[in-house]
């Protein structure tokens, strides 16, 4: 373990990146943990899984660090999947502050396959001709 | 070549007030040797004065104040003692004048620059050493008469003397800076647990040594204890203290056993330090403070006080102080901390005689701790344990004691304060955390409780201080199966909501069964109740 309160594990499948947080997320590292996913993020990747699986602890900042992100995401048309397991403490925050308009997954093999289902099939501009 | 009048009896007295009257003891360092330079080479009649200090550790000489040779000082002269003018003076610990100037008889080039013709320079000797080289110079050729050179020396003692007192000053000051940086005062709250310090400097003038001792939390929620001592005394050995200190936190927080963050401190020493020895003792307190995994380097082993009296942990080998070369691997050594019992650290002063074997000094300790410190609170265990160890009197060596009490009862109430700052949060989520689950309350809804807790202080942090900040007081207390909390603060709270983040106190309400929240003139109490069984 390393002196953050959070550690941020990024990897990327064919434009669909998978962000777990393991540790806690409160107001003192709620925009970073936000600016380092996001930061992974480029314009060919279509969506984010952000897997809560293993965090310990989040309050309303860190919420609204993930709102934040997703409004970020959804302004480019890219989509955040949360992997929030169904009891437990981190469950019931998310409820209570109501994160109503996210699509909430139980594990995160649900949370990868509800994005795969979700993904583009066609580019906003045809691929140039070779 | 100009000589002057001999100076009589009654002239010397008066040019001798001069540079010893009563004005002068309020001065600076600098302010002193400026204001006795021009006085000096007023009463020689000289058109150049100049002030160098012995630097011990590379046995230089460094120009630290100059008249009418300034430049010796701006360009940080260095002369190596045994080397050209000055340097002699240091070596030979006597006069020497010189009549002629130029690169064969002194070393700084600055001095026939300036067209200096004559030089006089005497020794400045406190307590018997050399502390530095005061000389005069004259631009037309001059030789210097006996009484002169007489005259120049008493000078020069007043100089030594005064020096070496405001020199131990500002020591003493810089000393005690050091101190108040290095050796924290308190630990962060630990409900259960208590954690008192003292350090006493040694009796002698040679000022604080290198003794040091540190208790901090770690982000796992862990605390890391350690104590230790750096070989000599005064700056140097604070200041490797200093290092010691920060490079033992910087290690800890990596997150590894005592094993680890004493072969990173040992490596870290062996590499950057000076071959000094450096004993210490680091451990790690385990998130439930039952039980002390440490390391001993060339430091005296822990005593623990329980049911069974008072017993020092079993060492099976004894590993040499940091700075030697290893040839053996550190050892972690483990104690189990029971409710009630007490864990006392400390440095060799607390222990060592003179003349005496170590082991009659560590069963007096045994004995006096056993005796002492059960029938009394901290801090006045410590107190009563080190007045009774040291007989009254101050020690010979500098003592460093550490003393961790765990509670015999959990509390039913909690208490404490920390700074209206993000950094806080986490202390005390694991403050509040560690309370509940000693007090029984079911995990699901202790980290719960703890969430609102956490909310409501993220409220103040935001809402209640300007940026000069604040304190977050936090308080509980269980009665009938009711967890009763209160987060308080004394700002006055500016409206809420920016943007979507309205949504604390909905959390808080949803998480608690009543929450209200009082705003007086003195601030805001939120206070929150849970019924715990559930």
């Amino acid at each position: 373990m390393t002196a953050d309160l959070a550690d941020v594990a990024l990897e990327r499948t064919g434009g669909l990146i998978v962000a777990t947080v393991v540790g806690e997320i409160d107001m003192s590292n709620a925009v970073r943990v936000r600016e380092r996913i996001a930061g992974f993020v480029t314009p060919e990747d279509w969506a984010v899984v952000l897997d809560l699986s293993e965090l310990t602890f989040i309050d309303s900042t860190g919420l609204y660090a993930v709102s934040v992100l997703a409004e970020l995401l959804a302004e480019r048309r890219q989509r955040l999947f949360l992997c929030v397991p169904p009891s437990g403490s981190i469950a019931r925050t998310v409820e209570l502050v109501g994160l109503h308009s996210m699509s909430i997954h139980a594990d995160r093999d649900l949370a990868v396959a509800a994005a795969k289902a979700d993904q583009p099939t066609s580019l906003p501009y045809p691929p140039e001709q070779a | 070549m100009a000589t002057f009048a001999p100076i009589d009896d009654l002239e010397r007295l008066k040019r001798l007030q001069r540079v010893s009257d009563a004005a002068l003891a309020l001065l600076s360092v600098e302010d002193l040797l400026d204001e006795l330079l021009l006085r000096v080479r007023d009463i020689l009649g000289a058109d150049t004065a100049a002030v160098l200090l012995l630097d011990p550790e590379k046995n230089e000489l460094v120009a630290r104040a100059a008249k009418g040779i300034e430049e010796e000082v701006e360009q940080g002269v260095r002369i190596p003692v045994g080397k050209g003018f000055a340097g002699r003076i240091a070596a030979e610990r006597h006069p020497v004048a010189l009549t002629t100037v130029d690169h064969t008889t002194v070393l700084n080039p600055i001095l026939f620059q300036k067209g200096i013709r004559s030089l006089l320079g005497v020794p400045l000797i406190a307590h018997g050493d050399v502390v530095g080289v005061l000389h005069i110079g004259t631009t037309t050729p001059r030789v210097f008469q006996q009484d002169e050179v007489e005259l120049l020396q008493l000078v020069a003692d007043r100089v030594a003397l005064a020096l070496q007192v405001r020199l131990a000053e500002s020591a003493r000051v810089v000393i005690d800076a050091f101190q108040r940086t290095f050796l924290p005062d308190s630990l962060p709250y630990v409900p259960g647990l208590r954690v008192t310090t003292k350090y006493l400097p040694a009796s002698s003038d040679v000022g604080i040594g290198g003794d040091w001792f540190d208790s901090f939390a770690l982000p796992s929620g862990e605390l890391v204890l350690a104590i230790g001592d750096v070989a000599g005394h005064g700056l140097p050995a604070a200041s490797l203290m200093g290092k010691m200190r920060n490079a033992l936190r910087a290690y800890a927080l990596l997150g590894g056993t005592a094993t680890e963050i004493a072969e990173y401190l040992d490596q870290y020493h062996r590499h950057f330090g000076d071959g000094e020895l450096v004993t210490l003792l680091v451990g790690v307190l385990s998130k439930d403070l039952s039980t002390f995994r440490f390391v001993l380097a060339g430091h005296c082993p822990p005593l623990v006080l329980g049911e069974m009296g008072a017993v020092f942990a079993t060492i099976s080998e004894h590993v040499p102080p940091l700075g030697v070369d290893r040839s053996r691997p550190f050892i972690e050594h483990e104690l189990q901390i029971e409710r009630g019992s007490m864990l006392l650290l400390y440095t060799d002063g607390l222990v060592e005689r003179r003349g005496e074997s170590l082991d009659i000094g560590l069963e007096r300790l045994r004995r006096t701790a056993e005796r002492s410190l059960p029938v009394h609170e901290a801090p006045e265990a410590i107190a009563a344990l080190l007045e009774e160890q040291l007989e009254g009197g101050r020690p010979a060596d500098d003592v460093a004691v550490l003393l961790l009490q765990r509670q015999a009862i959990p509390s039913l109430e909690l208490e404490f304060a920390v700074p209206a700052r993000a950094s806080s949060l986490v202390d005390i989520r694991r403050a509040v955390g560690r309370w509940l689950d000693d007090i029984g309350v079911h995990p699901v809804t202790a980290m719960e409780i703890v969430t609102a807790v956490s909310e409501a202080s993220t409220n103040v942090i935001e809402h209640a201080y300007g940026p000069a900040g604040g304190t977050i007081s936090i308080a509980g207390d269980s009665k009938n199966d009711r967890v009763e909390m209160r987060v308080r603060d004394t700002g006055g709270w500016r409206g809420s909501s920016r943007g979507g983040r309205g949504n604390g106190l909905r959390l808080i309400r949803g998480l608690m069964d009543e929450v209200s929240v009082e705003p007086t003139d003195q601030g805001t109490t939120v206070r929150m109740r849970r019924k715990a069984g559930s």
